[in-house]
């Protein structure tokens, strides 16, 4: 009897379909652990109120402004199915969304995926966008990114990314990978943004979507087998990458990028000849702006933002994030704005250090001189913008423990 | 957090076929199964940096497969049981020498049983576990381990009794 019922097993066995989804089985227990992680610090937090008041670690740093209240932030949500719905149109190009506009979900589980105004006012994604909305609730708020101007909301789709068009006049686009290979979103410009496909650890493939002209339909540009690059930077134009950028003439004249250890971000020439890669020059030690255990490097390449509105001072301003290096983990805790006019190449934003039950999380950068933080308590999760004279502002205060995505910012870290 | 997900990943690509069965076995049924063996999967990785350097992380996603089933049989969530006589009478016995290599059959007649009962006849009959650790994985004492195996081998030689006669071997792979 055990005999034929094993053998029966395993005929069947040969059979049974390779099941399972690594990459949602991940974020599904990361997204339980981080509730279970937060939910503990507020508790303690809760118990010792008055204690942690009372000290010297106040919330917000008594040298600083206190922050200004948002306007409205009371919900007054307006079902209308149109992107102007939730911000003005915006048919100039590299024209960015307004500060204040994002987009958040309350919990991991079960809770709508918003968009918010700058007014406070807010609306369900769901009205505009439905088949965006279940996609994001597939995929989790935290992996999707949303374009510079608010348009175009893109979204991992197993093992693909689909690109979602807000105003509903194009249809969704999606990145198709191949078995073995994922694509990853590498950053978000003022009017295109970036991916890698990845395989086997190695980038194999770049896809840049002109956010008007190819109405978000990418471009795609494969890379050499014998290449080892890694997307380094979105440049607004493309991307950089740590080998050649271009294989014209004798190797020795190739522009590369040589170092993005630590604390570097060194070009040592670059002209911008090839699809795919961007011009980039210069070189940038940001050395004095980090602390020994901090690296530009994050977890997929070095995260570059260019914030500015096409044509203005700011857009050649960009945006670098800063991670701290705790064993193995790097987690996103700055920005330094590059700026060769300063004598430390940049200068860096102060972010509040975070302490048990009152967190401070990098959400990205909102013009060349504000940046966006979450602050995160028991009551609330607040964003707040910070400016290079370290004044803060509350920009919008939503329920507490809420994922935000800003328009323009692609996933960190 | 990317190294992380790096190394839960090579765990899932290296034992994916074998949790599949597993799931798939608990379940006799493709969405169930996939539905069981992502629920595991989140909780392994929620853990994963405890149980990244256990002797075996497969282990853990296995018993917490285990766990879930034991969990909704202990809800009483329990599948109907079709009646005997819902099955074709007139079964084409070639038809059904085809069927018995086929996993769609044996998929049929686990859902035949009940959680319990499925899982029980995994243990014992693929894994070929003792009924003492049959009882150990599912929680359960020795004499329900037996009665249960009793009552699922009943129940599959009524439903499907094609799947308990000898069949020509074929080479399993990992």
């Amino acid at each position: 009897m055990s005999r034929q019922l094993l053998q029966t097993y395993r005929q069947a066995a040969t059979e049974v379909p390779d099941l399972g989804d690594s990459r949602r089985a991940w974020r599904r227990g990361r997204r339980q652990r981080r509730v279970r992680i937060v939910g503990a610090p507020i508790a303690v937090a809760a118990l010792s109120a008055a204690v942690v008041v009372a000290s010297t670690q106040q919330p917000w740093d008594g040298a600083a402004p206190e922050p200004t209240q948002p306007q409205r932030t009371e919900r007054t949500v307006e079902p209308t199915r149109s992107l102007g719905a939730w911000i003005p149109e915006t048919p100039e190009i590299g024209r960015p969304a307004p500060i204040g506009a994002l987009m958040y979900v309350a919990c991991p589980d079960g809770c709508e995926v918003m968009l918010r105004r700058p007014n406070g006012s807010e609306l369900p994604l769901a009205d505009v966008a439905p088949e965006a909305a279940a996609a994001v609730d597939a995929a989790g708020v935290e992996a999707v990114g949303l374009s510079y101007d608010g348009q175009w909301l893109g979204v991992p789709d197993g093992d693909g990314y689909v690109l979602y068009d807000l105003s509903g006049d194009a249809p969704p686009h999606r990145l198709a990978s191949h078995d073995g290979s994922r694509w990853t979103m590498v950053g978000v410009g003022s009017f295109n943004w970036s991916f890698a496909r990845w395989e086997d650890g190695r980038v194999v493939e770049y896809a840049t979507g002109d956010l008007f002209e190819g109405g978000g339909i990418p471009q795609h540009f494969d890379v050499p087998g014998d290449w080892t690059t890694r997307p380094l930077e979105h440049t607004g134009d493309g991307v950089l990458v740590s080998e050649p950028v271009a294989t014209d003439g004798p190797p020795s004249s190739w522009p590369r990028l040589t170092s993005v250890d630590a604390t570097w971000l060194t070009v040592l020439r670059g002209t911008g000849v090839r699809p795919g890669t961007t011009s980039s020059s210069g070189v940038r030690d940001l050395s004095a702006l980090l602390a020994s255990d901090e690296t530009l490097a994050g977890p997929r390449g070095v995260y570059v933002e260019r914030t500015g509105p096409i044509g203005s001072a700011e857009m050649d301003w960009p945006t670098v994030y800063v991670f701290d290096q705790d064993d193995d983990t790097r987690t996103p805790i700055g920005a330094i704005v590059a700026d060769d006019r300063e004598p430390a190449g940049g200068w860096r934003f102060a972010v509040p250090e975070s302490t048990v039950g009152d967190t401070w999380r990098v959400l990205g950068s909102l013009r060349a001189e504000s940046l966006a933080v979450a602050h995160e308590t028991a009551d609330a999760t607040e964003v707040v913008r910070i400016d290079r004279d370290g004044s803060r502002s509350v920009l919008q205060r939503l329920p507490a423990g809420s994922q935000v995505i800003l328009p323009g910012a692609s996933p960190i870290g | 957090v990317a190294d992380q997900f790096d190394d839960f990943e090579a765990f899932f690509l290296a034992h994916r076929r074998a949790l599949s069965r597993t799931a798939y076995f608990l379940t006799g049924d493709d969405d169930a199964a996939e539905d069981l063996l992502q629920s595991a999967l989140a909780k392994a990785a929620a853990k994963w940096e405890r149980i990244a350097h256990t002797a075996s992380p497969r282990a853990y996603v296995r018993q917490a497969m285990l766990n879930e089933m034991r969990t909704r049989w202990r809800r009483r969530q329990r599948l109907v049981e079709h009646a005997l006589a819902e099955l074709p009478e007139d079964r084409d016995q070639a038809d059904v020498a085809r069927e018995v290599a086929d996993r769609q059959a044996l998929g049929d007649a686990l859902r035949q049983l009940t959680k319990r009962q499925r899982a029980v006849l995994y243990l014992r009959y693929y894994e070929d576990l003792s009924e003492h650790a049959t009882a150990r994985a599912l929680g359960c004492s020795l004499g329900t381990v037996k009665s249960q195996t009793h009552h699922a081998l009943e129940r599959l030689r009524a439903v499907a009794p094609e799947l308990l006669r000898e069949q020509p071997a074929r080479e399993v792979s990992e």
